[in-house]
């Protein structure tokens, strides 16, 4: 990762973007600075109902964020001695909550970054609508038909594309994989397979599976045929693999519950050289309008599960982690104030994770707005300085290297200028 | 080539259109009374008795109760805490039998999260699964097979996500009070009964929205309520940003149900139309309200619509009356429905052609169902064997139609709906305004064809919980060429490609040499109709 891609676009002097700006021989001479052969992954982590990013990265310093929240503060870190767990410091200001010790590491150590009060521009406090908008990335605008990592798998189109190049761990296709490219969506990858609810290995499934295999490999119905073959590809795939049984490498513990599953399974795919581009996770719990916790409690139990899959995620992968970013998102943060439940209700920005080799680490980037009366959103929440298209643009072009990314962001003038500078 | 199908074909295929699948009593009835006939009692399906299925949606009390009484007998656990209140039993009205019991163990799991919180405890879970109920039952069993379609497409048209705020209480009163009166009616007062509908209002957020102008302006501040924000009449608040102009619907009406994306219309028109329905709002949304209009929160300045002037003096209400009426009249929307229409009925890309001719007969009918849908059905370009199996269907349609080749029952409780939704169409969870594409490609990828096979063998299997396959009766003898003509009579009228059949027959052979029809083994009655039902052709109707 000596030069990168972006750098030598940056340094060159040229605008990254304007259709035909770029010399196209640049433009080659930037691809061929990519290391063949290794392929930049994504993970992607949606925290459905909105996290409480003020108590997530606490900004400690700041005076007012104790005396709002006169419950559910997490002490700053100088108390630390006098009365038990408290902010673990990240840079004199803002401090992580003690629940998240495992990532105290890889922020020392430059893989995680924080991007703090960044989120969508649209004020909406509905749940659905911000998800909506953050999962297509067109804030305010709810019918455009895809999500933008589809967009961004629809934009580099591989022919031959393994099927496990984009994987959802869902119930159904979330919003920010849905669209024309194709996206293996699953809960649980161990229950990939052919068995109409029977024991897999008996006889006459074993039949069945045969039967339907053989009968799509001859059909002249175009789609069902190259799908059936994916489909098959990748339960034979699993097979080989033997995804039920995985042994994490480098004594890594992934925490029980669906968000280590999925980071598990995603290791493994990633290990076993599945084809794997892009992957995608969710975690909820996180809408605590009662009794939320501040040390200690339901905000503090969620994030110690978060955390731990984070780092045991990374842990298991090793050296391999120079090729992987992850990148975490929840649709809105929550109100400055705690309100009359000890909880929080529904706010405006929130602190985004990004981790990963690639990433330049050890910082809290964006510009602090502040948490006084006139630095709030309307009064109660806390304001918006990054955009997070320009987080998503920002991981879409210096990492996934794409190099126009108006079509994943339509509507938006995507602009280098405004990238916070996270990725190397 | 483009041909004529043979009359046995096109029977097929006109009811593999018109209905949720065909039966081998539909295919006679057909017959004998001549594809034009049965089209026209089809039409008018308030001349079908469909007592029968009626009895069973009896058995579901949600479905004759309105949406104050759902909220109230079905609130949400979480909101019930936020308010504080001790949470006590709902008073019970009529329960359904035990049969009926929506079963939920190890459906939670399968469940997105926001699902999950619904599907769980005594709340409004039981509303969305009671209709996902009615519907299931009614596409399974119904008589009047077209209107359910219709139901079906119209659902889609003006999609609604219930898992926004309140609507999950609106959309059983939406599909019941709003869609279905209206599915083979006349379109202007189908986008009349939406536009004011309170399911509608919500999900695209017109309730909230306040004209500029409005002289009440002052006195409206959006004020938390436990279902989001509604607008108060409390003191003015310098930091209520919310109160204002709301363009979503403005916008979607015509974009979405109305003109279509490059129907002639601007941003401008968008302003404008929003400003238009400033003060279509619902009454009391929290406790169940309906429609109502509220001059203090109506911009009673004049607009301009697609060239219109609106509003002014004796405006009110009338303005958003008037867009409607412009735009149900619009060439535009006359093309944009008929292309969605024909893409339904015809495939994915139809021919100019019919599309013009529908459109024409939009027209001229001013918005006549009926007459719109008899324009497609009896066209050429819908008898060809070139459109033959043009469709994938969706999940939902892959389910009903394997009910009906096969004459299967259901409770069609969690582990039935829970399959259909991993095959990538869970009931009323489809968030954007869009509707669920009707695209064979949007359907169709490596997860959701695995969960078509995976139905496929369950079902035939007998081995999904609350739904039972009588194989016996699909049995006429022990011989497996008469299983297989029975089953491929059934499934797919006969039509069924070499590789198709002669999969299923080397399979049939494997079992039969290992003596496989012991008691345990798959039989064969069982193997015939999971291979059919999972094969290509089966996808496709």
């Amino acid at each position: 990762m000596s030069i990168s891609r972006r750098y030598f676009l940056k340094t060159s002097g040229l605008s990254l973007f304007g259709a035909g700006l770029v010399p196209s021989f640049l433009r080659r001479a930037a691809y061929a600075l990519e290391t063949p052969g290794r392929r930049k992954i994504l993970v992607a982590i949606f925290q459905r109902g909105a996290a409480d990013g003020l108590n997530i990265v606490i900004p400690f310093g700041e005076k007012e964020y104790h005396s709002m929240r006169p419950t559910i503060a997490i002490p700053e870190p100088s108390k630390r001695s006098e009365s038990g767990p408290s902010a673990i410091d990240l840079d004199g200001f803002f401090g992580l909550h003690p629940s998240l010790s495992s990532l105290k590491p890889l922020f020392d150590t430059r893989q995680l970054a924080i991007i703090h009060a960044s989120g969508s521009p649209d004020s909406t406090r509905s749940h659905f609508d911000a998800q909506d908008y953050m999962e297509s990335a067109t804030p305010g605008v709810k019918s455009t038909p895809d999500g933008w990592l589809n967009r961004f798998l629809q934009g580099a189109p591989e022919p031959d594309a393994s099927p496990f190049r984009a994987v959802a761990f869902a119930s159904s296709t979330p919003r920010t994989m849905m669209g024309a490219a194709s996206c293996l969506c699953t809960q649980d990858l161990q229950g990939f397979h052919l068995a109409g609810n029977a024991n897999p290995q008996a006889r006459g499934v074993q039949l069945v599976a045969n039967a339907f295999e053989e009968m799509y490999a001859t059909a002249t119905d175009r789609l069902l045929s190259s799908t059936a073959h994916e489909t098959f590809e990748a339960i034979s795939t699993l097979q080989r693999i033997q995804i039920g049984q995985y042994q994490p490498a480098n004594g890594a513990e992934y925490p029980k519950g669906p968000l280590g599953k999925s980071l598990q399974q995603v290791a493994q795919l990633i290990k076993s050289d599945a084809g794997l581009q892009v992957a995608f996770a969710e975690v909820g719990g996180w809408d605590n309008h009662v009794n939320e916790g501040g040390v200690t409690g339901q905000l503090a139990n969620r994030l110690k599960e978060f955390g731990d899959a984070l780092a045991a995620f990374h842990k298991d992968m090793g050296e391999q982690m120079a090729d992987i970013t992850v990148l975490t998102m929840s649709e809105f943060g929550r109100t400055a104030r705690e309100n009359g439940n000890r909880g929080t209700d529904h706010g405006h920005a929130n602190a985004m994770f990004v981790l990963g080799g690639p990433v330049k680490g050890g910082k809290v980037y964006g510009d602090w707005p502040g948490l006084k009366d006139h630095q709030l959103h309307e009064g109660r929440d806390l304001a918006l300085t990054t955009d997070f298209r320009d987080v998503f643009a920002e991981v879409a072009v210096c990492h996934l290297g794409v190099q126009d990314p108006t079509g994943i962001f339509p509507g938006y003038t995507v602009s280098p200028k405004r990238f916070r500078g996270f990725l190397a | 080539m483009d041909s004529t199908l043979s009359p046995d074909l096109a029977t097929w295929h006109f009811l593999s259109r018109t209905t949720f699948g065909p039966r081998p009593q539909d295919v006679e009835e057909a017959r004998q009374a001549g594809i034009d006939q049965y089209l026209e009692v089809q039409l008018h399906p308030d001349k079908i008795d469909d007592s029968e299925v009626d009895k069973r949606i009896a058995t579901l009390p949600t479905l004759t109760m309105n949406p104050a009484e759902l909220m109230e007998d079905f609130p949400a656990p979480k909101q019930s805490q936020k308010q504080g209140k001790n949470q006590q039993p709902p008073k019970k009205r009529p329960t359904p039998p035990p049969a009926m019991t929506p079963d939920m163990e190890g459906a939670g799991k399968l469940m997105p999260p926001e699902t999950r919180q619904i599907m769980e405890g005594d709340g409004p879970r039981q509303v969305i699964m009671e209709l996902g109920r009615e519907q299931f039952w009614r596409a399974a069993y119904s008589k009047r097979q077209l209107q359910e379609v219709m139901v079906h497409f119209w659902m889609n048209h003006f999609n609604i996500y219930a898992e926004k705020g309140v609507d999950k209480w609106l959309l059983t009163s939406f599909e019941q009070d709003t869609i279905r009166p209206n599915a083979l009616g006349n379109f202007s007062q189908l986008l009349s009964a939406t536009a004011q509908s309170p399911a509608m209002l919500f999900y695209l957020d017109n309730w909230l929205s306040v004209g500029p102008n409005a002289d009440s302006n002052a006195g409206f501040a959006m004020r938390r309520t436990p279902f989001g924000f509604a607008p108060a009449p409390v003191a003015a608040k310098p930091n209520a940003e919310r109160r204002g102009l709301n363009e979503n619907y403005g916008r979607e009406l015509m974009e979405l149900h109305t003109l279509g994306v490059d129907g002639g219309y601007t941003q401008h028109d968008v302003r404008e139309v929003a400003r238009c329905f400033t003060g279509w709002t619902i009454d009391h949304p929290q406790q169940g309200g309906g429609f109502v209009f509220r001059p203090r929160m109506h911009d009673f300045g004049e607009k301009v619509v697609l060239g219109h002037r609106i509003g002014g003096q004796g405006g009110g209400i009338n303005d958003g009356i008037e867009v409607l009426q412009i735009l149900a009249a619009h060439p535009s929307t006359a093309h944009f429905i008929s292309l969605k229409l024909c893409r339904y009925f015809i495939s994915e890309d139809p021919p100019a052609s019919v599309v013009n001719r529908t459109a024409r007969t939009f027209t001229e009918s001013q918005g006549d169902i009926p007459s719109i849908l008899k324009t497609i059905l009896t066209s050429h370009e819908f008898n060809s064997s070139t459109v033959f199996r043009a469709k994938v269907k969706s999940p939902f349609e892959l389910v009903a139609s394997s009910f009906r080749a096969l004459d299967a029952d259901s409770d069609a409780g969690a582990p039935l709906m829970g399959m259909i939704m991993r095959m990538g169409q869970p009931l009323f969870q489809y968030q954007a305004p869009t509707g669920y594409p009707d695209r064979a490609s949007s359907w169709i990828n490596s997860g959701t064809l695995l969960g078509r096979m995976n139905f496929s063998m369950a079902l035939a299997a007998n081995r999904i919980r609350g739904t039972q396959l009588d194989l016996q009766a699909l049995t006429p003898s022990d011989d497996q060429q008469a299983i297989w003509d029975n089953l491929a009579q059934r499934t797919l009228c006969g039509e069924v490609s070499a590789d198709t059949k002669a999969a299923v027959m080397k399979s049939l052979e494997e079992v039969g040499n290992a003596g496989g029809d012991r008691p345990g083994a798959f039989p064969k009655t069982s193997l015939v109709a999971a291979l059919l039902l999972g094969s290509p052709e089966f996808q496709r109707r």
